[in-house]
């Protein structure tokens, strides 16, 4: 129940593999914390926090996330390239969002006057809303 | 597996000038350490391009709703939170047993090793059988990818035809009255579960004569580990969606006292209608179409991964784990975790949108 399996072992010695070894406790603390957090997540989506609501949300899955890959994946304790090659792979990864996002509201200003120009021959029949809604679609880019 | 690294007849035989060759050991490596680093390093390198493929979907989720905020909103008051929290538990045990188990196999303990793969590919399970129930929930009430959707606000037309001629879909609700009440369709779903599950205990059964047949000269114990493994997905598929299917039945019961009778008994039915629901945007399917996409794909690793834990268990039975060779279980632990990872950011970002 070392933290070490490397007691008995040396570099030379082929018949070993020396990794790190996590205690129990931490395990099951890790657990823990896990399902506290996914409460907390569960229990902050009820409040009404506008457009925080999603950053919110994100920042917990985000520690929850953390929290696995670093202690249940090892990759607090594993070689710097394998943490070199995940971290790189997060941060493309979030390249890429920020690209697309960026990419898709370059266009809003022309999507919003293509909607403004067939607005009226399509809301017309289908306007279900006790809002007269002129342009149901117009203010929604600007609340992001 | 190894078979290719120990045959006597190998012709790279004079790389290593070891007589007696560690059947464990790959014979281009020079020592179990180094397998296990070149080995990780690989299954690492896996889960990068795992997590850059899902970034494909993540950046459809990201761009859609930041256009159309309000689809998000509509739609997912339809997915069950407490059904995805409770996932989300089993998942997170899941990766807690796995963790243990990888624990277990680097200190050589046998016994640990498969209790907690067991457990691991039991919780796996019922993760699928709480995702059969919601899925078939949602194919009952015509929630599906945008091609296929149809809108809800035809069942509560057909529920309450007193208001029919308000909401805006009331040309669908002529065609289908009796049959779309919530208890109608939760009736249907139950049935369709239910003969979802036989489809899947044949699926499992096939899947794991496939794999039986996979080990070469297989004998008592390889069946017997295999059929375990079977047995215990197959149940633990049914534990799952039958817990799921007596949580809707206690939710029944219980929810109404909350909210339901009070907005019965205050306020008007088209009155109430109109003041708590969100008009429903036109776009709506396009939400069930990104929510099938990840989930069906996140729940074909799920499929995968017990397919991997049950390959474990079968070596595992067989003694193939040692304090100096358990990169194996390292390695599926490693992929086991990235898809928990996944569900810890699907959870939040398809059922608890406010």
């Amino acid at each position: 129940m070392s933290d070490h399996a490397e007691s008995d072992s040396h570099a030379e010695n082929p018949q070993s593999c020396h990794v790190h070894i996590v205690p129990v406790k931490v395990l099951v603390g890790v657990f823990l914390a896990l399902v506290a957090l996914t409460v907390l997540t569960v229990e902050a989506a009820k409040f009404d926090v506008g457009s925080a609501d999603v950053i919110v949300s994100m920042a917990i899955a985000t520690v929850k996330a953390s929290l696995v890959v670093f202690i249940f994946m090892h990759l607090w304790y594993d070689k710097p390239v394998n943490k070199i090659a995940f971290f790189f792979s997060i941060v493309f990864a979030a390249f890429f969002l920020c690209m697309i996002l960026l990419d898709s509201h370059a266009y809003d200003d022309y999507v919003q006057g293509y909607q403004q120009d067939k607005a009226p021959a399509v809301t017309a029949p289908a306007a279900p809303a006790p809002v007269p809604a002129p342009t149901p679609e117009a203010p929604e880019p600007a609340k992001k | 597996m190894n078979t290719a690294a120990t045959t006597p007849t190998d012709e790279h035989a004079d790389s290593h000038d070891h007589e007696h060759h560690d059947p464990r050991l790959a014979h281009h490596f020079d020592s179990h350490q180094q397998q296990f680093d070149t080995g990780k390093l690989g299954i690492w390198l896996f889960l990068v391009t795992e997590v850059l493929f899902f970034s494909g979907l993540f950046g459809f989720y990201a761009v859609y709703r930041s256009l159309h905020p309000e689809v998000f909103l509509y739609a997912s008051q339809f997915l069950d939170t407490v059904l995805g929290a409770a996932n989300t538990i089993v998942l997170l045990f899941s990766s807690l047993t796995m963790a243990w188990g990888v624990r277990c196999a680097q200190l050589g303990q046998t016994k640990g090793l498969l209790t907690c793969l067991v457990i691991t590919l039991a919780c796996a399970a019922i993760f699928l059988g709480v995702k059969s129930f919601e899925y078939t929930e949602k194919a009952h009430h015509g929630l599906l990818w945008a091609g296929m959707y149809q809108s809800p606000e035809h069942h509560e037309a057909a529920a309450v035809p007193a208001a029919a001629g308000a909401v805006e879909s009331g040309d669908h609700g002529a065609a289908h009255a009796d049959d779309h009440s919530d208890d109608a369709l939760f009736e249907k779903t139950k049935h369709t579960l239910s003969y979802m599950t036989t489809v899947l205990w044949a699926v499992i059964l096939l899947s794991g004569i496939g794999l039986a047949a996979l080990f070469k000269n297989p004998n008592q114990k390889t069946m017997a580990a295999v059929l375990g493994c079977v047995l215990i997905s197959a149940i633990g598929l049914q534990l799952g969606a039958y817990a799921s299917i007596g949580y809707h039945h206690f939710g029944h019961a219980a929810e109404p006292t909350a909210q339901e009778i009070e907005m019965a008994e205050t306020v008007p039915a088209e009155y109430a209608k109109q003041k708590e629901k969100i008009p429903e945007p036109k776009l709506a399917g396009t939400f069930f179409s990104v929510y099938f996409c990840m989930t069906g794909l996140h729940a074909i690793h799920i499929i995968g991964g017990m397919i991997a834990i049950s390959w474990l268990i079968v070596r595992t039975v067989h003694g193939a784990f040692t304090t100096y060779y358990f990169g194996a279980v390292d390695f599926i632990g490693l992929y086991w975790h990235l898809v928990d990872l996944i569900w810890i950011y699907l959870f939040p970002l398809l059922y608890l949108i406010n």
